[in-house]
Order: structure tokens, then C-alpha cells, then sequence
């Protein structure tokens, strides 16, 4: 919200050239001091006594100048406002060093006049809110009502399929921010027609005689891929059956398919029977199941299984109709697949023991341990497409079951419309969409067709598209019981309302507060809340910026994307921990469990926690891990960095947004580049060099509130981990590295850890903070100040249950707030 | 919607090259009347330059190409490299310089929402798109698109060379009686759900409409592009001798840089040769995301060589990746050179800009903007000289003082030397009426004949 202007106020005659502001041209050019305080003697004399000396024409100090700022306080430069009176409020300004300061009570009176002129100004634009809002749905939300609504699932990050949604702050939903343009359309209709096909396939002609239903197995490699001169031999020995596909690290697989072509798009369930040979101290290898042409990985897993117990995975993959480009890869890090190693040779693969090629590596050590992650296929099944009879169930809901029966039609469209459009349609509305099948009839299309690009058409239409709250023909403040069900269902589920939820709705009843809580408690029960704690988590702490950055190979061997990966899973499952396990917000500043799974408890040096599988669970810290909270997980410590090197103000700027939502101005154009230092220069940390470089006033100012809330991480480098000294060029030892730090109110850390026990002190801060990132998620806008006291009220609902995250939720649906356009 | 279109055989032989069969036609039309096309490509290069090494020093026509340029001393009387150029609103604000290369907007730099405004692909689009297939044509060969369109939003860019040679020039699988009902249908559903939103909009206020006009106008714009689909429904696509169709449908990727690269560029000539469109955008990697060039032995991204921290070894691996670059872009000049409609080559029609909207990555500067342009004599160009803007006031460089250089490419030495201008001198050149674009001061007089 703090959009600061200090760094835009730049020179009249520059701004006058960038923009053609004329209207308030004939504003600035008044020479006198005709800013907007003189509309209240009072507050005038103060700006003229304590401000505009130093923030006038002359000086302009920090780039920030009062005079030129609108008249009208509280609806114009608001951002500009609200920063002047939160630091005149907080003694910030006037600067302490000048001898005449006002009085304490002075500048009260100050604070609360553009306070009060801030209420007016919030009322008038709250008052001129547009009577609807529409707020286009994300992709994923897409996807879930699409899935929900029709019972199909929609690949909408296949190339061609929907586009990337614009995120504010991170935030990927935000009606205001959330554009729309000729390829969104364009797209949906694909989309909209794909989806329809899929749903209601070209039905088999009268006489044909029934497809066969696909699937069945087959070994990895067949008796008809191996070459003449080993078949026999293999035969006479009994092994032909017994074939293998070994992969090396690195190795790929193609003949995943069966002989028959995937009949229609759909749902399918793929089975690999196989081996995953892991060496003693290394990496388990693992098995990666990747679809070339839409670029996807459609399945992943490490995998550990003895060479004569083979063990099966199954996973399900939304696929089109066809032959798919399905790759399989044993992707970990391991020798080089090239020859000479040429493992592969002629000779069919058929176990460890059994030797090698003379000229292949060696697969064992003498004690037949495996030297390298292996991977050795057997076998793969197919089953599908799969439709469960709930999805059939819907898809039937909107086909007339009568060829030609238009007033059927009528009903399945108006149906599809209402659950589509969440909310009642009008008849003109269905009328519409029947015209359409109408025209389609007069055109010779068959009825079926015809009827589906009646769906198509509601499938693009406006109402879809967008969650609409509020009414065109009235001025309403208060959402109604269908804004309610979609705004809660979306929040927590990410899709539209379900049968409980619309009906609740249709009977008038989700405007109380104890069905509300009742409905929170089921949405979170249920497992598609993880769509909530996932999506929440990311955009709220900018997971999506882990890897943007692809760490330097050269520095970072160690980092892939199967760790960055496993980054991302603790701290999304690190959230859905400290929700379902009624924990609190403290545990975000700093705890003594995390969730990991045996590759991040590598990477983190943990060796003694003790795992049961390869699955991620929740672990308790030994003493000096040096982690514990978000703080200090490997995915915040890499998305503050670059890839080559951590970036202190970067985590400065992360704390002072995520954990105090306040958004530090940008830096000013034109600063000075940072200076590089030569190799034969002595070695510095980057501490060291930036605090060279931010000795003008200037940069201090703004940088002694960032910096201390980032340098807590010195001993955290690019990629999270540890260290105590900075690895970096020049000359001499590498030097060691200095987390202390000193609050901008002097409270002073020696490390991450005491910082943590700081912020701990802070916590209601944080939770303000928190529960105004909830808002924003699940009201789909920013909060302003019209919204403060609502969100101090859900702030000390939540102080007083302990800043238990659950009861934090509940208290927010249940607010006034959540109620409110 | 449907009409029967008239399209004369002249119009059908006009930029398309002599090896390429010709559709024998004899009744298209709706389409404008032919013109001599007038070409535009913008090349977009992320995170920078060595700028210690490819900064040239002295402006004029007896300039020297310093090393990372060597390859464009055969193109010399075709291009003209620029110094001194940069955006003024966006000085200092990283990572998002790809988004306004072409726009010149304005970009929050606290985070907060950014609304691009439009580039000027699409302005010359909007005034000579209709006469082609394809008013223009996004891409990119990693990273986003260059285009934005009229309300800020970005135009998608097509990534992979198979789905642009089958947009450009593949068969459509389905019989043309066939795709004109789609496109019939597609029509209706546009009409109805565009009536719906406009008689919810009717009852608004007009501060309340903003996100419904949206939906309409792109609603109308996708109908527009419907319409044009069945007026094209009648001009067959170019066909590309097989020899050429093989080349350009070769399956290749980063991991072979260099023909990769080289793959784009063929792709893109062989669009400007049939005339499908006459105004390409194509990134050549995006700021955070461009590749290492296996090639030339460096896997290093180019966002890491950026922030080389004064190492001379990345300095001289990012100066090596320059002139990579370079040498793909000399490349695609000699492959316009080699094609000529009548007297003049394809170049010679074509005007080309090759640059970042970064320059001294390390620390983020952005002034000083390394910029190239190349072609368009037939649009009135004049090439030859280094023009430089930072001279008259700096007297000389000393790129041997690193800290003093790196000044110049991080705060403009001339405030009004602005990359608005070129772009407004590129407007004017094929025909767009602007006098303005976003922050110029004036078109650039002493590129233009």
C-alpha cells in the first residue's frame, strides 16, 4: 500500500516534460506556499515551521517535497499522506538533530487532522466503489471449478493452454491486477472446446462393433528389442523373460507405451514395476517420468528397492488422446552417460551379478554394494481413461438424454449456467445460450454439437469468467449468501462452492457466524484445503521466486531441481503443520520441528535425524541446527539470493514486507554502481562492501531500516546453507562472516537465532501483518485504510487464542470484514 | 461472415521470393491493396553487455568496431550502433527493463502492480498489420515476449520453432468449409456473450466498468481476428520448398545454441520472404533465464555473467557471449542481405533493432544502453556512423577507469537521449503518424537520410 513517493518527486520541470499533467499545472506553478495544509491555519504553520524548509523547492530533501503535494488530502497522494503522518507519528520527523521541534502535542494535532481527513477521503472512495466487482478467476481456480462443474481435468499449463496470471506483492489474486486480453478469450474458447470434447467424446456409430477397452502390461524391454543373437541364447537359458532395463544417472527410457494408442483423453493410471539400487553414503536414484511434447513431468520419486524386490509405483496422469512422448529418466546426479562407460553395449541386462561388458564401469563394489543410484525397470501398466461415477454423473447433468429434445436442452444449459455462474440465471440469459444451440441446428449441425457450443458459449461468458460481487442495479455494501459461498469456497478450497455451501447459501443461511465457523471447520478438515496452505504460503512469502534465479552450477554443485523442490515442500508443508496441528504464529518466527524429508536433511548436514521412508515428516531439531521457523528454510534463504551471491538487503527488504508488511521505497535512479573488486583485492565479505558503499546519508537513511532485518542471515549463503566464513574472490583467507546487527530501535542481535527472539518480541506486529496477508488473499484486493479497524478487531480476536492459526482463519471468515465488498 | 473475396495475382506475388511456389489464385480480396513492404524486426538481448569491451569509442563514420562487434564490419554500411541512449523511468529498476524495452513505461519499483503501456510493435501493427497474414508476429527463444498491446497487457510469444512453422506455413488439417463454420461459430458465441456483458455494463456507472470493458474489448478484438481468419481462409499459405521446410523444422535446442539461434532467425526471414507478417518481436533470452552457450564452452546463465563483480575471467567470458550474439545477429543480416524483391534486398526494406534494455548488469545500470540499428535504407536510413550522445558532453571515454565507465552506463549523460526517440524515428519510417512517443523528445536526424 505504501506506494512512497520520495523517490518519484523529482525537479518540476522533469516531471512537466514526462507527463502532460495539465490540470494541475496551473498548481504547481504558484510560487507560493499554497500546499494542501493551508486549508487548516493551524496545520499550515506547522508545516511551515517544521517541514517545508527542508521537503519545499529549495532543498527538497530525500527527494520528498510537501509543497507540491495534491490539495485535496485523503483522495489524492494518499500514499504520500499517510507516510508524512505515520512518521511525524512515530517522532521520525522532524529529524531530532534540528533544535526547534514541534511539541509532542503539536504534532499530534497534525496526525489526527490528516488522519480524520484520511476517514473522509475513505469514505468518499468507498462510498464510489463500483457497484460490481469482478475479479477474474487464477489459473488454478480455473482448473478447479472446471473440474468441479464438469468433471474434467484441464492441463492448463500445457503449452498453448491458459497464460500466466500477474501477481502483485506476490499475490496472484487480486481482481484489480488480474487483467484480461484478446489471447485470455482466445484460449479460454480452446480450453472451453477442449474440455467439452473430452467431456462428451463423438459417440460410436450406430453399427460399429465395440472398442475393446485399453490397457494391459508389458515388459520394459521386449523379447522382440532384443537382438537375434541374445534372444536364443536366453531362451535356452530361461531368462528371456527376465530382461531388465538398467539406468544409469542421467539415463532415459522411451518404450513406455503399449501397442495401442490412448483411445480418448483422460485420466490414466501408469504403473512401473521396478528396482532403485541406492549406494551407501549417496543419493537414492530417481525415477522421473517426463512428457516431452507438453513438457511435463507427470511423475517423480526417489526410489529405493532391493535388485530382487522389485517394488510397483502407480500414479494417475491427464493425458491426451494419442501416443504419448513419454520419456522416463533416472534423473540424479551421477557419472557421465557418454561412452566410454557405454553401458547399455548389446548384451540384455538382466542383473548386478551377472557381470559386465569388460569395458563397462564397474555397477558394484567388492562387497556388491551398488557404486552408483541405479534404476532397473521390469515392467509397465495401463489402465484408463478413467471417469468415476461422480464426474459421470455431472457431464450427464447437462446432456439432454433425448437426440433433438430442445427443452431438455433448455434445462441442461440453464443447469450448467447456474452452477457455473454461481448464482441464479435469468431466463433472458438462458434464452441466450439456447438461441445459439438454435443457430447451430439451422446451420445441420447434430444435436449434441449443437448443444455443446451452447455450453461453450457459458463456458466464455462474463459470469464464468469473473467472480462477480455486488449488483448492477443497486449500491451494495455487504455481500449477499452466494458472494459469501464463492468468496469462502475459493479462499480455502480454490473452486467453486459445493453442494453443502450452495445450498446453504440458496436457504439464506451463511451470513451467521456460527454456520460459518461450522463451515470453516469442514472446508480445513477436508484434504483440498491443501490448496489453500499451499497457494497461501506461496504467494504470501514469494515462494514462487525459489530457482527464478538458477544458482551458479560452478558454486552450487549440490543444488538441482529435485532439491529445489523438496525447498519449496517444507516450507508449504512446514504451513499445513503449524495449521492442522493447531500451532501457533510463533512458530513461523522460529520452532524447534521442521518438515523435511532424508535429501533436505542432507543438504541441511542433518545426519542424525532418523527417517522411515522417503516421505517428508515432521522432525524435531537437534540443538544447533541453526534452523527452526520460515526464517532460516533453505527455500527464503535462496529466493533472497541471486544464484551466485546472498543478498542482505534483498532478506532485508523479504522480513520488512512478509513478517511487518511494510514495503521499503525503491531504491532511487541513478545511484552510484556498486564497485567490483579486482581478484588481487584483499577478500571482503558483501557485508563489508555494501556497508562501504551506503556511507552517503542519503542511501543510510532508508537502508538502517532494511539492512539490520537482513543481516541476521549472514551465515546462510546463497543456496541456505551454513557457513561461517564467505566463500568469494580476492586475495587472502576467506573471511568470516558477521550476523550481528542493531534493530532501528537499538535493540541489538549477535545472530540469526537472537534475531528470531526479537521478532518473537514483535509478535503483535507480525500477526497484524498476517492477518492483513490473509485479507488480501481472501478478499481478492489490498487492504487501505478504510479496513483498519476491521483487521484490528480479527487481530485481537486472534491475540486472545494465543495467535493459533486456525482460530486466525476462522475469526477472519467470521469478521465483519470478510462479509464486506 | 462469410464473402467471397477478391485478391489479385499481383498482390499474391509481392515479397514472396522467386523460390517459392506460388498459390494460383484468382478471387481473393478484403484485404488492402497491395503495398511495398515496409519491415520491422525488434531484438531484444537481457542483462547487458561487457560494456569495458564494447563500448565504441570515437562517433562518426571512421569509427572502429571493438571486438564483440568484429563480425558487423561486412554489415558496416547497414548498421548503426548507438551510444547514449536509455529510458528515463526506469533508471535503476532492474529485471523488469525486457517489459518496457519497447514501451518506455513506468514500473513501480516497490513491487507493486505494474501496467505496461503499449510497444511500439503493435503500433506499427496497428497501421500496416492488415496488409499481411499476421499483423505481427511475437517470439521468443527463451524468456517472455517483447509486445504489448494498446491496454498494457503482454501478447503471448510463440517459443517453439515447430508451432511458429506451422502457424507460418502448415497445412490445415481440417478442409476450408470446415474451419469457416469454426470460425462461424466462434462469431456467434462472440456475439452473445458480448451482448450479455454490454447489458450489465449499460446499467453501470462509467468509474465501474473497467474490468467489463476489458472482457469486451477483448471479446471484440477476438472477433476482429476471427474475421480476418476467414478473410485469410482464401489466400493459401506460402508453400516453403521441401529442402527449406526440412531445415526450418529441424528439432533443436539450447543445448546447440548456435544453430538453434540461427534456426530463429531462418523462421524469421522466411516469414518477411512470403510476407506473412512485416513486423516480428523476438527475446533472446529473458533477464532471469538466459541460458549458457555450450557452444562457445560457457554454461554459465547470462544473468550470473552479469553480476561478475569485476572478475575478469566472467568479464571475459561475458564479452565471449557478446560477441556470440552478435556473431548470430551478423547472421541474420547476411541472410536478409541475400534475399532481394526487385532491386533491393530484404535488408534493404527492413529496419532492425538489436539491444538490452540493460546495460551494465553488475550493478544494474541502465543508461548507456547497448543499441544497434541495422537495415531499412529503402525506409530512408542512413548508416555508417556510430551516433553518440555521451561524447559532446564527456569529451572522450577511458574505459581503462571501469568505475568511471560504469557511471556513464548507470546515469544518462545526456537526459534527452532517450530510446523513445529511436523508437519514434522507427514509427515515422514506416508510415505510423506519431510526432510522440511516450517520453521522446525528438525523432533521431542523424540515422535518417
Amino acid at each position: 500500500m505504501k506506494d512512497i513517493s520520495t523517490h518519484n518527486t523529482r525537479p518540476l520541470a522533469a516531471r512537466l516534460l514526462r507527463h502532460s499533467w495539465l490540470p494541475i499545472l496551473s498548481f504547481l506553478l504558484v510560487p507560493q506556499r499554497s500546499f494542501a495544509a493551508a486549508q487548516d491555519p493551524k496545520v499550515q504553520a506547522y508545516f511551515e515551521a517544521h517541514c517545508i524548509k527542508c521537503h519545499g523547492a529549495e532543498t527538497a530533501k530525500g527527494d520528498f517535497r510537501i509543497d507540491t503535494l495534491s490539495t485535496l488530502v485523503g483522495m489524492e497522494n494518499t500514499p504520500q499522506w499517510l507516510e508524512i503522518m505515520e512518521r511525524i507519528n512515530s517522532g521520525e520527523m522532524p529529524p531530532k538533530k534540528v533544535q526547534k521541534r514541534p511539541s509532542a502535542e503539536e504534532s499530534a494535532g497534525v496526525v489526527a487532522w490528516i488522519a480524520a481527513k484520511m476517514m473522509e477521503g475513505e469514505a468518499a472512495r468507498m462510498a464510489a466503489r463500483g457497484r460490481v466487482s469482478y475479479n477474474r478467476l487464477t489459473r488454478d481456480e480455473y482448473v478447479n471449478t472446471v473440474r468441479d462443474l464438469i468433471g474434467v481435468h484441464y492441463d492448463a499449463k500445457d503449452p498453448g493452454a491458459l497464460l500466466d496470471d500477474p501477481e502483485w506483492h506476490g499475490f496472484e489474486r487480486i481482481g484489480s491486477v488480474l487483467t484480461l486480453s484478446p489471447s485470455n478469450i482466445d484460449r479460454y474458447l480452446a480450453a472451453a472446446e477442449m474440455i467439452l470434447n473430452e467431456a462428451y467424446p463423438e459417440p460410436l456409430a450406430k453399427n460399429s462393433k465395440p472398442v475393446p477397452p485399453f490397457g494391459g502390461s508389458k515388459r520394459a524391454v521386449g523379447e522382440n528389442e532384443i537382438s537375434e543373437r541374445h534372444r536364443e541364447r536366453l531362451r535356452e537359458m530361461g531368462l528371456l523373460d527376465k530382461v531388465r532395463f538398467e539406468m544409469w544417472p542421467g539415463d532415459m527410457f522411451r518404450n513406455s507405451l503399449l501397442k495401442d494408442p490412448l483411445p480418448e483423453a483422460g485420466i490414466y493410471e501408469i504403473s512401473y514395476t521396478l528396482s532403485g539400487l541406492k549406494p551407501e553414503n549417496g543419493r537414492a536414484p530417481h525415477l522421473k517420468v517426463y512428457e516431452a511434447r507438453l513438457d511435463r513431468i507427470l511423475f517423480e520419486q526417489d526410489i529405493v528397492a532391493r535388485e530382487e524386490q522389485p517394488i510397483t509405483v502407480t500414479f494417475r496422469a491427464h493425458l491426451p488422446k494419442g501416443r504419448p512422448t513419454i520419456e522416463v529418466y533416472n534423473d540424479v546426479p551421477g557419472p557421465s552417460n557418454t561412452p566410454p562407460s557405454n553401458r547399455h553395449g548389446n548384451v540384455p541386462f538382466i542383473s548386478t551379478k551377472m557381470g559386465r561388458i569388460p569395458w563397462q564401469m564397474k555397477l558394484t563394489d567388492e562387497e556388491d554394494k551398488p557404486r552408483y543410484p541405479f534404476l532397473i525397470l521390469d515392467s509397465i501398466a495401463w489402465r484408463g481413461p478413467l471417469v468415476t461415477d461422480d464426474e459421470k454423473k455431472l457431464r450427464e447433468d447437462y446432456m439432454p438424454p433425448e437426440d433433438g429434445n430442445l427443452e431438455q436442452a433448455r434445462d441442461c444449459l440453464a443447469t450448467l449456467a447456474r452452477r457455473a455462474f454461481r448464482r441464479p440465471v435469468t431466463a433472458e440469459e438462458v434464452e441466450g445460450f439456447v438461441g445459439i444451440v438454435t443457430k447451430e441446428l439451422a446451420a445441420k449441425e447434430k444435436f449434441r454439437d449443437a448443444v455443446k457450443v451452447g455450453m461453450l458459449a457459458i463456458l466464455c461468458s462474463k459470469s464464468f469468467v469473473f467472480i462477480a460481487e455486488g449488483d448492477e442495479n443497486a449500491n451494495r455494501v455487504v455481500l449477499n449468501d452466494g458472494e459469501i459461498a464463492s468468496r469462502l469456497s475459493y479462499f480455502l478450497w480454490d473452486t467453486m462452492p459445493d453442494a453443502e455451501l450452495a445450498a446453504l447459501a440458496e436457504q439464506g443461511k451463511l451470513r451467521g457466524k456460527a454456520e460459518l465457523s461450522k463451515q470453516v471447520a469442514r472446508l480445513l478438515a477436508d484434504a483440498r484445503s491443501s490448496r489453500f496452505t499451499d497457494s497461501f504460503a506461496t504467494q504470501w512469502l514469494r515462494l514462487r521466486k525459489v530457482g527464478m534465479f538458477q544458482p551458479d552450477k560452478k558454486l552450487y554443485p549440490a543444488y538441482d531441481k529435485a532439491l529445489e523442490n523438496c525447498m519449496i515442500a517444507e516450507t508449504r508443508l512446514f504451513f499445513r503443520e503449524v495449521l492442522n496441528s493447531g500451532l501457533t504464529l510463533r512458530d513461523f518466527l522460529h520452532s524447534d520441528w521442521s518438515m523435511m524429508n532424508p535429501m533436505l536433511a542432507q543438504f541441511y548436514g542433518l545426519s542424525d535425524v532418523k527417517f522411515a521412508g522417503d516421505e517428508f515428516q515432521r522432525v524435531s531439531l537437534p540443538a544447533g541446527s541453526h534452523r527452526g521457523g520460515l526464517l532460516t528454510q533453505a527455500s527464503i534463504l535462496s529466493l533472497t539470493s541471486d544464484g551466485v551471491r546472498h543478498r542482505p538487503v534483498h532478506r532485508g527488504v523479504w522480513v520488512n514486507e512478509a513478517i511487518f508488511g511494510r514495503t521499503p521505497p525503491p531504491p532511487p535512479a541513478n545511484v552510484d554502481p556498486l564497485p567490483t573488486t579486482g581478484i588481487d583485492s584483499q577478500k571482503a565479505t558483501l557485508r563489508m562492501k555494501l556497508e562501504a558503499h551506503i556511507r552517503n546519508p542519503n542511501c543510510a537513511a532508508c537502508h538502517a531500516k532494511i539492512d539490520p532485518l537482513g543481516l541476521a542471515f549472514e551465515n546462510y549463503d546463497a543456496i541456505g546453507r551454513w557457513r561461517t566464513e564467505e566463500v568469494t574472490d580476492g586475495k587472502g583467507a576467506n573471511p568470516t562472516v558477521d550476523s550481528s546487527g542493531k534493530l532501528p530501535d537499538g535493540r541489538v542481535y549477535q545472530n540469526a537465532d537472537e534475531f528470531k527472539q526479537l521478532l518473537l518480541r514483535d509478535l503483535d506486529a507480525f500477526n497484524l501483518t498476517f492477518i492483513e496477508k490473509l485479507a488480501t488473499y481472501g478478499l481478492r484486493r489490498t487492504t487501505s485504510f478504510g479496513d483498519r479497524d476491521d483487521l484490528k478487531a480479527i487481530a485481537a480476536a486472534a491475540k486472545a487464542k494465543d495467535y493459533r492459526l486456525k482460530d486466525i482463519i476462522e475469526s477472519f471468515v467470521c469478521s465483519d470484514l470478510f462479509q464486506k465488498r | 461472415m462469410s464473402k467471397n473475396w477478391q485478391i489479385s495475382r499481383r498482390q499474391m506475388l509481392r515479397g514472396i521470393g522467386a523460390a517459392i511456389a506460388l498459390p494460383a489464385l484468382d478471387c481473393m480480396a478484403g484485404i488492402p491493396e497491395p503495398s511495398k513492404p515496409k519491415r520491422s524486426v525488434f531484438l531484444y538481448i537481457p542483462n547487458g553487455v561487457n560494456t569495458l569491451t564494447w563500448q565504441i569509442e570515437k562517433a562518426g563514420a571512421d569509427y572502429q568496431l571493438t571486438k564483440p562487434l568484429q563480425s558487423l564490419e561486412r554489415h558496416r554500411a547497414d548498421v548503426t550502433p548507438i551510444s547514449g541512449l536509455h529510458h528515463p523511468l526506469v533508471l535503476g529498476k532492474h529485471h523488469n527493463c525486457e517489459k518496457v524495452w519497447l514501451t518506455g513505461a513506468n514500473v513501480p519499483g516497490d513491487g507493486g502492480a505494474f501496467r505496461n503501456t503499449v510497444s511500439a510493435d503493435q503500433l506499427i501493427a496497428e497501421t500496416i498489420g492488415a496488409a499481411t497474414r499476421f499483423p505481427s508476429l511475437e517470439m521468443a527463444i527463451e524468456g517472455p515476449s517483447l509486445a504489448w498491446s494498446k491496454d498494457g497487457i503482454q501478447i503471448p510469444a510463440e517459443r517453439s520453432t515447430q508451432q511458429l512453422f506451422n502457424m507460418l506455413f502448415g497445412v490445415e488439417k481440417d478442409g476450408k468449409e470446415t474451419i469457416r463454420r469454426r470460425l462461424s461459430r466462434r462469431g456467434s458465441i462472440l456475439d452473445l456473450v458480448a451482448d450479455d456483458a454490454k447489458r450489465v455494463k449499460d446499467k453501470l456507472g462509467s468509474d465501474d466498468r473497467s474490468k467489463l470493458d476489458e472482457y469486451l474489448t477483448a471479446v471484440r478484438q477476438v472477433e476482429e481476428r476471427t474475421r480476418r481468419a476467414d478473410e485469410w481462409l482464401n489466400v493459401p499459405k506460402p508453400v516453403v520448398p521441401a529442402a527449406d521446410a526440412a531445415r526450418l523444422q529441424r528439432k533443436l535446442s539450447m543445448a546447440e545454441a548456435g544453430a538453434y539461434y540461427r534456426l530463429f532467425y531462418d523462421l524469421m526471414v522466411m516469414a518477411l520472404r512470403t510476407d506473412s507478417t512485416r513486423v516480428i518481436t523476438c527475446g533472446i533470452g529473458g533477464e532471469g533465464n538466459a541460458s549458457g552457450i555450450p557452444d562457445i564452452g560457457i554454461l554459465q546463465a547470462r544473468h550470473g555473467l552479469s553480476h561478475h563483480n569485476g572478475d575478469p575471467e566472467q568479464l571475459r567470458r561475458l564479452t565471449q557471449t557478446d560477441t556470440f550474439l552478435i556473431d548470430q545477429f551478423s547472421y541474420f543480416l547476411d541472410q536478409l542481405k541475400e534475399h532481394k524483391e526487385e532491386d533491393q534486398t530484404l535488408l534493404d526494406t527492413t529496419q532492425v533493432l538489436w539491444g538490452s534494455g540493460m546495460a551494465y548488469g553488475h550493478s544494474h545500470g541502465n543508461a548507456n544502453l547497448p543499441t544497434i540499428l541495422a537495415g531499412g535504407k529503402a525506409l530512408g536510413y542512413s548508416h555508417g556512423t556510430h551516433v553518440d550522445f555521451n561524447l559532446p558532453k564527456i569529451g572522450k571515454y577511458d574505459v581503462s577507469n571501469a568505475t568511471e565507465h560504469y557511471k556513464i552506463c548507470s546515469r544518462p549523460v545526456d537526459g534527452d537521449a532517450r530510446v523513445s526517440n529511436l523508437l519514434l524515428t522507427m514509427l515515422q519510417r514506416v508510415d505510423v503518424k506519431a510526432d510522440k512517443f511516450q517520453d521522446s523528445v525528438k525523432p533521431i536526424s542523424q540515422i535518417v537520410a
